[in-house]
């Protein structure tokens, strides 16, 4: 199909906006569904904007939580934990 | 007891610690997997070179950023490797452990051990990309590296941290006279690194055992990325290569690199480049081919005394296609090194081996870096070729020929007799002068063709024997004296008869 070239920069425009909202989405991802006062802390400390934050849980965790905004990430979960001792012994055995 | 009490006292400290340190991490998301290469959406702040962790626990590096997307080659197996995986960045530039240890080794680009023994022990990491050294740093090369065969030492003479490039088509020897070369740096101080690029894996194996059968391997380093692995860790192998050379070199020991061959490298470097969709260019390269050979080529250079005074001197190598030296890739790294040694397939076939073509070939700065005992005897053989190869063009239509005319013939009929030499059978200094003394002052003259090979094996024959002592001096004094050509002239006119 082709697009017509006066509306593509508008298209372009739209997407760009599109991937605005997503790069600054939240998510926090957690081994367990995290209680009100949980979240509360967990914004609060990071100072991150109510509302736009999307909850998920992943029990492959173990413990802890992941949070993502944009291209960035803060692995604070067991499992990262835990991988990252992994890459350590083998790095230095 | 003691030791563990204190074991214990810091996992207590550890678990008293509050404050836990909570690290920021940047990640990207796989969009399309190619072959050797990804293209990922994401890592907004990640920077050119940067090396990234995929989630199967592969590693990438960076080396396309665009408005919208990151491109990054696989290091290893990209098969384990799905749309949406994650990938993080590490912050981490790509580098190979060094240590001396490397010594007799076999490694991958990434610092591997492929042969089977011990992973390698680093004393440091070195960043496989790296700007050459700067003109200050640098002095004028005067030390010669000895090739050990008779037409290079005497004809293109090399020197250490010189850039040599061997250059011809399949099969005319060019592997041979790289790894005569090797063979001939025991007890010469000379660290030698071999890059395979491209070969198949039988013929590095054979190469490595060859290595280790002359006792070569003991001061060998060889870096391989065969046929069978990625394009990307072939397109990374040289400058792995070069990073473990400048390893030795800024410990100011000599060092020598073969690339083994730039054309495969080049290939490489042109599947991933047209696979991150970059323009293509001549021949399909992409505009920085040149780039990619100068840079790594550069880094071959002789360090002045306040840098320790170690040198790196590399030998690439090119195949060409029917002798085409005006191709593409072969006229970009003949005007990137300091000369070239050119490989003939009419001379092979014509038993002239090493088949190096003495009118083509040159060596820009290896004439200061001459032996004073070559340049005495080189000289003249030079002369004698050059008139021999006009006079042989011009003598071919003419029946009788004047007297001066036949003699030139028949001297330069000898002298390239003379430099004719078997694989892997590398002279001393002293040997080749011998040789090409006797050649260049008209002993052989009288002699028939197909006699002088069985001179030449008498004379050395003897002289290591009876002219062990004259042998041992030349290699010494590394110059001719008069006497020494006094006792030489005895010997050759005692074996002559």
């Amino acid at each position: 199909m082709k697009i017509d070239p006066t509306i593509k920069e508008d298209l372009k425009e739209y997407f760009k906006d599109r991937m605005r909202l997503v790069k600054e989405k939240v998510i926090i991802t957690s081994a367990y569904e995290l209680s009100d006062q949980e979240k509360k802390t967990i914004i609060s400390s990071l100072g991150l904007p109510n509302g736009k934050i999307e909850y998920k849980v992943d029990t492959r965790l173990v413990a802890g939580v992941i949070i993502t905004y944009g291209s960035k990430i803060i692995d604070v979960s067991l499992k990262g934990q835990l991988q990252n001792f992994k890459h350590i012994l083998y790095e230095s055995a | 007891m003691k030791v563990l009490d204190e074991y214990l006292k810091t996992i207590e400290k550890e678990l008293n610690q509050t404050k836990r340190e909570v690290k920021t991490e940047e990640i990207g998301f796989v969009n399309e997997v190619h072959d050797g290469v990804t293209l990922l959406s994401g890592l907004q702040n990640v920077t050119y070179g940067e090396i990234i962790e995929f989630q199967s626990g592969s590693r990438g590096l960076v080396i396309d950023l665009t408005e919208e997307s990151v491109g990054a080659i696989i290091l290893g197996d990209y098969l384990n490797i799905r749309e949406g995986d994650t990938a993080k960045a590490t912050g981490m530039t790509l580098s190979v452990p060094v240590s001396g240890d490397l010594l007799g080794r076999v490694i991958d680009p990434i610092g591997q051990p492929v042969d089977g023994k011990n992973k390698i022990k680093p004393e440091k990491f070195n960043p496989i990309e790296k700007i050459a050294p700067g003109v200050v740093f640098r002095k004028p090369v005067v030390v010669p590296v000895q090739t050990g065969i008779k037409a290079i030492d005497a004809l293109v003479p090399i020197g250490r941290g010189q850039r040599e490039l061997i250059i011809g088509d399949r099969g005319t020897g060019k592997t041979t006279i790289a790894l005569d070369t090797i063979l001939n740096q025991k007890n010469e101080n000379l660290i030698c690194i071999y890059c395979a690029i491209g070969q198949k894996r039988s013929k590095v194996a054979s190469t490595v055992e060859l290595l280790r059968k002359s006792g070569a391997l003991e001061y060998t380093v060889v870096v391989t990325a065969s046929a069978s692995d990625s394009a990307t860790l072939q397109y990374l192998a040289p400058y792995a290569a070069s990073a473990i050379g400048e390893y030795f070199m800024e410990k100011g020991k000599d060092a020598l690199v073969v690339y083994d061959d730039l054309t495969k490298h080049a290939w490489a470097y042109r599947q991933i480049s047209l696979v991150l969709r970059r323009p293509a260019g001549r021949e399909a390269y992409p505009g920085d081919i040149f780039y990619l050979h100068s840079r790594l080529l550069e880094r071959a250079c002789r360090l002045n005394e306040e840098m320790g005074g170690g040198s790196l001197t590399a030998l690439p190598i090119i195949e060409t296609l029917e002798g085409d030296l005006s191709a593409y890739i072969p006229t970009n790294v003949i005007s990137i090194t300091d000369g070239q040694i050119s490989l003939e397939t009419d001379l092979f076939n014509a038993g002239v081996r090493p088949a190096i073509n003495v009118g083509l070939s040159v060596s820009r700065v290896g004439a200061n870096a001459q032996t004073k005992a070559m340049k005495q005897v080189a000289g003249k053989l030079k002369l004698d070729l050059a008139q021999y190869r006009d006079m042989a063009a011009f003598s071919q239509f003419e029946s009788d020929l004047d007297e001066q005319t036949k003699n030139f013939l028949n001297r330069g009929a000898r002298m390239t007799q003379i430099l004719k030499q078997k694989k892997n059978y590398p002279y001393s200094l002293a040997q080749e002068v011998v040789v090409i003394w006797a050649a260049s002052n008209g002993y052989l003259d009288k002699l028939a063709l197909d006699k002088v090979e069985e001179f030449e094996n008498k004379l050395l024959d003897n002289l290591k024997t009876s002219g062990k002592p004259l042998l041992d001096r030349i290699q010494k004094n590394k110059k001719l004296e008069e006497k020494d050509e006094q006792e030489l002239k005895k010997i050759v006119l005692d074996n002559l008869e």
